[in-house]
């Protein structure tokens, strides 16, 4: 299966600070289409519409967190990978979401400079 | 001359007759006074005898009167002189403590009527000086009339002041010691070689809800339940066996509160220094673990909350050094670029707090197992590139191959991070920091790094693998760590159940090295 190129990303985070942050560095530095949602609600809203090819979930989120909307996510049809933006799990605690298909974890604090090499990276993995 | 030679033959005769009478007369007499020698030397000796050991003898002839013969010793016994003397039964009586009159009295009758074989009492009997004295009193009836009713009674009395006071005492201190012991918030139980509890105090029954009755002379088994005594039972058998042992336990108390306990069993010796029981005593340390799980709860949230503003702040500096908002003028690049570095130590110390922090209290489980070393040192070195070179310094590799450590992975990279850091940060620019590993014996591998720095100030050499301790270098070099890692690493190692030191370095420099069990494979060597 030959991957199409990694062109359009949906960030989901409740933080101001981090959605600005994100969609500069994926947006304007990194090259990328990217739609930023504050809540799992409004990316359940929007995401059909935007058809991402990579979802980037902060996990820590009131009302809904990040595991919760990917499920929503899944159920409601859309089948793009996941990275989870989050401090608090290690890469290697990833076997637990694998039936969600998750690629990897960005942890936080991260250098927006190598945000989208980062992403990119894990994108060129799971197809290859 | 008839009459002169019947007077001759009636002397003769006389004499012949009486001669032996007389002769015996004499014989018995030296024999009765040798025989009073001998009876006075006796008493004389017994006399002594009584006086050294306090013995003073009665002897009641109940016929003649109510007198009571008493011997020396009984004046002595009451303060005077040695003297052979002479009570009644009623002046005798009148001696004794009126709290002990009935006793006495009773133990008295009772002899007397024949209903006890000895009359045996303890008893105090009142001194010249007012003063009483504990005797321990004895005797029997020596002799009864026709119609067996007693007509003598004799025995002894012996002051045994010394040891009563002595008794006293001892049971004063050990009233004062059972206060102590049942005071103390520890729970202790003594038991014997044979496993029977033969001490326990309070805080033992509170804690387990147990009665006395429960416990005392019970067997640990029978007390703690076959449940229980499972867990406990090593512990226990080593204690008696000479052997301390210590662990943490936590368990219901009857209220069905959780209690946190540090259980200690000890083995009790006698002055031969053999083990004659155990003693095991249970703090309870739930505050101090509560405070503990306070603490590490409030450290997650609080890097939690520290991590998510610093996450914002190094994300806009980044992109500000990234030219997003425009090119940056020179100082404003300087400026930037140290609100950076500082974010960046900000974030390293909130996570070494956080895992300093899930290592000591045993959270965050390590993965063990046989790593290939080399491939790990190669690894650590490579993800040490980036801040390594910013120093100016080279790293050199030398191990022999098919090195295996027993360890968790991502651990030990952290330790060798730390070491190859504080390596690269106390070198000097252009020098070589040389990472090595040998086998040791016993199938220990020994990691080195070494440094051509300047060496480990005297001053700061015992507390080097103390938390936030740094070494005096001077501003610039103190900001780049936490003050952490070598806390941190010695954590890890330890934990591996390995070690972890340092030493001057032949040449220069310091040698910061970790013993950890691992193998050579045997294909390799």
């Amino acid at each position: 299966m030959t991957a199409p190129a990694l062109t359009r990303i949906l960030l989901v985070d409740d933080q101001r600070d981090i959605r600005s942050i994100v969609g500069l560095a994926l947006g304007k530095i990194g090259g990328f289409k990217v739609k930023v949602c504050a809540s799992g609600a409004e990316a359940l809203a929007g995401a059909a519409e935007f058809a991402p090819d990579l979802l980037l979930l902060d996990l820590n989120m009131p009302e809904m967190d990040g595991v919760a909307t990917l499920r929503a996510l899944r159920a409601a049809g859309l089948a793009s990978p996941a990275v989870f933006f989050t401090a608090r799990i290690k890469p290697e605690e990833l076997g637990r979401y694998q039936d969600l298909g998750v690629l990897g974890v960005i942890p936080k604090p991260f250098d927006p400079l190598k945000l989208g090499a980062q992403l990119r990276e894990m994108w060129k993995a799971r197809a290859g | 001359m008839n009459d002169s030679l019947f007077h001759i033959l009636l002397v003769a005769g006389t004499l012949l007759l009486v001669s032996p009478i007389f002769w015996a007369f004499a014989r018995t007499r030296n024999a009765l006074q040798r025989a009073l020698r001998e009876a006075s030397v006796a008493r004389d000796r017994l006399n002594d005898a009584l006086e050294g050991s306090l013995l003073a003898v009665f002897d009641w002839d109940m016929v003649g009167g109510s007198s009571v013969r008493l011997s020396p010793t009984w004046p002595v016994m009451l303060g005077g002189e040695a003297l052979e003397t002479r009570l009644t039964a009623a002046e005798l009586f009148a001696l004794v403590h009126p709290n002990d009159v009935q006793k006495v009295r009773d133990a008295v009758v009772e002899t007397l009527k024949g209903k006890v074989p000895r009359y045996d009492v303890v008893h105090r009997v009142r001194r010249n000086d007012g003063a009483y004295v504990w005797v321990h009193s004895r005797g029997k009836v020596t002799a009864r009339d026709a119609r067996g009713r007693a007509t003598r009674f004799a025995g002894t009395n012996a002051d045994i002041s010394a040891r009563v006071i002595a008794e006293e005492r001892l049971k004063e201190r050990e009233l004062q010691l059972r206060q102590l012991i049942d005071t103390m918030p520890a729970a202790i139980v003594v038991f014997g070689t044979d496993e029977h509890v033969l001490f326990h105090n309070r805080a033992y029954l509170e804690l387990t809800g147990l009665s006395a009755e429960a416990v005392n002379g019970r067997r640990m088994s029978e007390v703690v339940g076959e449940g229980v005594y499972g867990q406990i039972e090593r512990h226990l058998r080593a204690a008696l066996e000479g052997r301390t042992s210590r662990f943490e336990q936590q368990v219901t108390d009857p209220s069905g509160r959780t209690v946190d306990l540090e259980v200690v069993y000890m083995p009790l010796r006698d002055t031969q220094g053999r083990v004659t029981a155990a003693i095991t005593v249970r703090f309870d340390i739930t505050r101090l673990k509560d405070l503990d799980r306070m603490k590490d709860g409030f450290i997650a949230v609080a890097s939690h909350e520290l991590r998510t503003p610093l996450t914002s702040m190094r994300g806009s500096l980044g992109l500000l050094q990234g030219g997003v908002a425009g090119e940056l003028s020179e100082e404003a690049q300087g400026l930037v670029g140290i609100a950076m570095q500082n974010c960046e130590r900000l974030v390293r110390l909130v996570n070494d707090l956080l895992g300093l922090e899930k290592i000591t209290a045993g959270h965050g489980a390590f993965r063990v197992a046989l790593l290939d070393w080399p491939a790990v040192l190669e690894q650590a070195i490579d993800s040490s590139r980036g801040f390594v070179e910013s120093y100016g310094v080279v790293f050199e590799l030398e191990r022999p191959p098919g090195l295996r450590v027993r360890g968790d992975e991502d651990r030990l990279i952290q330790v060798l991070s730390n070491l190859l850091f504080n390596a690269a940060k106390f070198s000097p620019r252009g020098s070589v920091v040389t990472v090595s590993a040998r086998p040791l014996v016993d199938s220990w591998v020994r990691t080195s790094v070494r440094d051509r720095g300047p060496g480990i100030p005297e001053h700061f050499r015992s507390r080097i693998f103390q938390r936030f301790a740094q070494a005096d270098m001077g501003e610039d070099r103190r900001s780049e760590g936490s003050g952490l890692g070598l806390a941190i690493s010695r954590e890890i190692v330890e934990r591996l159940g390995g070690r972890i030191g340092f030493d001057d370095a032949q040449g220069g420099g310091t040698v910061f090295w970790f013993d950890l069990p691992g193998t050579l494979d045997a294909a390799t060597t």
